[in-house]
């Protein structure tokens, strides 16, 4: 069991390690917190291993969906401010060019980019999880 | 009705959509087989109606600035709209609102396929070309992002490679995959199964493949994934707009002269296998055979299957000294893709000395026989029933040995 986490971080990319992936009991966790507390072979470390399972194989709840939903944007926000990037976009009307913090700031206030870079978000973690 | 196998290309520079033009759309242009017709703009308002009008196109894709009723072209100016809406976008706690308020050139789309690289003409414009008689929509109802790099620089220049820091193509690059596919000879359909491979590939290498570790690599695949969530067709997506056409081929491994060693005098067989590895099949084509230039036979095939092949057979008294033997597949019905590979050349050398006695040599005819039962000789023009090559060993040792 603990050598099909080890192999999945080891596939992940070095930037996930530390960006939270999973919710259990409302906490995120991050891919070395989850091999921390396999590898510990704690409670916790079970519980992280059985939600992880869940995830892969794909099973959906109204619970999964919303805090997959929640950690998508944690997980952006993060991003943004940690490692900010410009974008260009093809619209009409509004600025071409766009910064972190008008990313952020869309983010923030449920914008119509932002809502839909967190829907796309949610996709990436889940190919994250099956990686 | 447009003409199948035209394409008009909107191209305009300004705005920043030279990062897609100058590097992506170009590249597909130039790499368009060569029996298709691409006509590329400056993205004018005026040049493309010029382009529509002359060439008659059936696919028109244009890169340019969109929001749902409206798609934008060079210096900004609106080219094709659907009256009756507002598109608003609440952004960073702001407002944009672009109003569409007459109808601009829906008509002018009837019967072609519309591809529009734009954000957001996907939620109401692409509809609406449809409901006007365009045969086919391609785009996004959503804002199209195609380039991102990490703050702190400036964007790189057009057409700079994809690197760890800055990626100003990879997305116009999958969508780009849809009208390749197109040109190609595909369907709108796979047109776009095409981009979403091409966006799954991409999204594939950011995310467990070799950019995986790349500092922009977490914003790739994320908006990778946001513009391959927001494409969409309409129409008739099994449409084919390019149906391409037959490719025979000849190599010179597909011919073979048998006997392998003759001289002056022999009966020689020549065969030659024609494949067809184009898009269509071949209605017909007719096989001819030179030595030194000159014309000794011809062999008329009936149809090529796309994917499949046909023989052609001939023989010839072989004359003393060297000789250039031509075999060319020609008068292809319809037209031949690449006329560039229906031809080969093969140098042989008779020589003058008698053959040392071989007791039982099978004809050149009798090899014919063997290679392809099947065959019917004229005088000059043997006809060929696509013969098999399965009773080939069994019928040259009964010959060797009788």
């Amino acid at each position: 069991m603990l050598e099909k986490i080890e192999r999945w971080v080891s596939r992940l990319p070095k930037s996930e390690l530390g960006m939270p992936i999973l919710e259990l009991d409302g906490v995120f966790y991050t891919p070395l917190d989850i091999l921390e507390e396999v590898r510990a072979g704690t409670e916790l470390g079970e519980r992280l291993q059985e939600r992880w399972e869940e995830l892969r194989r794909g099973i959906r709840t109204l619970h999964n969906d919303e805090t997959m939903y929640e950690l998508a944007r944690v997980r952006l926000l993060k991003r943004l401010q940690e490692r900010p990037v410009r974008i260009m976009t093809l619209t009409a009307g509004m600025p071409t060019e766009i910064t972190a913090e008008q990313l952020m700031r869309d983010i923030e206030t449920g914008g119509d980019l932002g809502e839909s870079l967190v829907k796309a978000e949610v996709k990436v973690i889940q190919r994250l999880i099956r990686a | 009705m447009p003409r199948e196998g035209v394409v008009v290309f909107s191209e305009p520079s300004c705005c920043y959509l030279e990062y897609i033009t100058r590097c992506v759309t170009k590249k597909v242009a130039e790499e368009a087989p060569s029996y298709i017709e691409v006509h590329e703009t400056r993205g004018l308002p005026e040049e493309n109606d010029e382009a529509l009008e002359n060439f008659d196109p059936v696919i028109f894709y244009s890169v340019g600035h969109g929001q749902c009723c409206v798609h934008k072209v060079e210096n900004n100016l609106r080219y094709i709209e659907v009256a009756g809406y507002d598109c608003k976008v609440h952004f960073a706690c702001e407002s944009y609102t672009e109003k569409c308020r007459e109808n601009r050139r829906l008509d002018a789309f009837a019967g072609r396929v519309v591809h529009l690289l734009s954000c957001v003409t996907g939620m109401y414009l692409g509809p609406a070309l449809v409901e006007h008689g365009a045969r086919a929509f391609v785009g996004y109802d959503h804002l199209f992002v195609f380039g991102w790099w990490a703050e702190g620089s400036l964007p790189p220049p057009p057409c700079t490679p994809t690197e760890p820091t800055h990626d100003m193509r990879s997305a116009a690059e999958c969508d780009a995959e849809g009208v390749r596919t197109l040109l190609n000879g595909g369907s709108v359909a796979d047109a776009i199964d095409a981009m979403k491979a091409k966006f799954e590939e991409y999204i594939e290498k950011y995310t467990t493949g070799e950019w995986k570790d790349w500092p922009i690599a977490e914003y790739g695949r994320m908006f990778l994934q946001h513009d391959l969530d927001h494409l969409v067709a309409y129409g008739d997506l099994s449409y084919v707009p390019c149906p391409g056409l037959p490719d025979l081929a000849i190599a010179p491994e597909d011919v073979t002269i048998s006997p392998e060693v003759f001289r002056e005098g022999d009966e020689v067989a020549i065969a030659a296998i024609v494949r067809n590895v184009g898009l269509v099949d071949a209605e017909s084509a007719v096989v001819r055979f030179y030595v030194d230039g000159e014309l000794i036979s011809e062999a008329v095939l009936d149809r090529v299957e796309a994917g499949g092949h046909a023989y052609a057979a001939t023989k010839w008294i072989a004359v003393a000294g060297t000789h250039t033997l031509t075999v060319s597949v020609e008068d292809v019905e319809p037209a031949d893709a690449r006329p560039e590979n229906n031809t080969v050349e093969i140098e042989i050398d008779v020589g003058v000395a008698p053959p040392s006695p071989v007791p039982h040599r099978p004809s050149a005819r009798r090899t014919i026989e063997c290679l392809f039962p099947r065959i019917t000789y004229g005088t000059l023009m043997p006809r060929i029933e696509l013969g098999t090559l399965c009773p080939r060993l069994r019928c040259l040792l009964e010959a060797l040995f009788r």
